[in-house]
C-alpha cells in the first residue's frame, strides 16, 4: 500500500492504518502536526470496523500514528 | 532542550496570547463603554489562555505516547497496542485542562502526577494547581454564560486575574515539561527531549 504524501492529507480522508500486524479502515481527524519523534508528522484518525459500515464503527476509538503509517485506502 | 510540545506553548500559544492581551490595551472610548468592552476581552482571554493550556498538556502526552510506542526494525506489535490503550478515552481529547483531567491522563504512564509535579516547591505548585481549578471553573462559567452557579461575578475578572491563571500555566507547563521528561528518560533509558 502507498503512504499518504503529506499534500494529501485532507480532514474526513479515509485511508488505511496498519497497527500491531492489522491493517484498519480509517478515517483522518485531525493533523496533529510535528510534534512526533525526531519531530515527524502526527495524525490523529478514528478507526472504523472493516466489516461494518460507518454508522456502526467501532465506539470512536481514535489514535494517533505518524503519517508515514497511513496509507492510501484503495 | 524542551520538548516539542512545550516548545509549541512559548511561542504560537504565547503569541496568540499576547495578540488578545494587547487588544486589550489597544481598546479606546469613553471609561464605562471601555470597561464593559475590555470585560468581554477579558473574558475572551481566558478561554483562550485555558484552551491553549489544554493543547499544550494534550501535544506533551501525545509527544510521549510516540517517544514510547515509535516502532523499531523488527516491528514490536505490543507498542501499537499500548499506543492505542494510552490514547483510549483520554480526557483531555474533550474535557478542560482540570487537575482531575491532566492527572488521569497522565497517570497512565504509571506515575502519580500531581504527587510528583508537587515535590518540587509544594506550596507553590500547590497554589498553581487551585490557580488551574479557578481557570476551567471560569471557562466554564464563561463558555455556558452561567456565573450563577459557579458562584462568580463576571465584571470581576481583571486582567491581571487572567494573566495570574496564565503565569501559572507557563509554570506547570514547564515544570510537565521536565517530570515527564526525566519519567520517560528512566523507563524508556532515552531521554525524549
Amino acid at each position: 500500500m502507498p503512504t499518504l504524501p503529506k499534500n494529501k492529507l485532507r480532514i474526513g480522508k479515509r485511508v488505511k492504518v496498519r497497527l500491531g500486524g492489522t491493517t484498519w479502515r480509517a478515517r483522518i481527524i485531525e493533523d496533529r502536526g510535528p510534534i512526533g519523534l525526531n519531530g515527524r508528522q502526527l495524525v490523529r484518525v478514528e478507526l472504523l470496523d472493516d466489516e461494518q459500515t460507518d454508522e456502526a464503527k467501532v465506539a470512536h476509538q481514535f489514535v494517533e500514528v505518524p503519517l508515514d503509517d497511513i496509507h492510501t485506502a484503495p | 532542550m524542551p520538548s516539542r510540545s512545550l516548545q509549541r506553548w512559548q511561542t504560537e500559544s504565547s503569541a496568540a496570547l499576547d495578540q488578545i492581551e494587547n487588544a486589550h490595551a489597544a481598546v479606546g472610548g469613553n471609561l464605562r463603554g471601555r470597561r464593559y468592552a475590555t470585560l468581554q476581552i477579558n473574558h475572551a482571554y481566558l478561554v483562550m489562555v485555558s484552551s491553549h493550556f489544554q493543547r499544550f498538556c494534550r501535544d506533551l502526552h501525545t509527544e510521549a505516547i510516540d517517544h514510547l510506542c515509535a516502532q523499531s526494525v523488527p516491528p514490536d506489535p505490543r507498542r501499537d497496542i499500548l499506543r492505542m490503550a494510552l490514547t483510549l478515552s483520554r480526557q483531555l481529547d474533550s474535557k478542560n485542562p482540570s487537575p482531575g483531567a491532566i492527572g488521569s491522563d497522565f497517570n497512565r504512564f504509571n506515575i502519580r502526577f500531581w504527587d510528583v509535579v508537587k515535590r518540587h516547591a509544594p506550596a507553590l505548585n500547590e497554589r498553581r494547581q487551585t490557580l488551574l481549578e479557578d481557570l476551567n471553573k471560569w471557562r466554564n462559567a464563561i463558555a455556558h454564560q452561567d456565573f450563577i452557579a459557579a458562584g462568580l461575578d463576571p465584571a470581576r475578572l481583571s486582567l491581571s486575574n487572567v494573566n495570574r491563571f496564565r503565569t501559572a500555566c507557563n509554570n506547570l507547563a514547564q515544570r510537565f515539561d521536565v517530570i515527564l521528561g526525566h519519567h520517560l528518560a528512566t523507563i524508556s533509558g532515552v531521554r525524549p527531549w
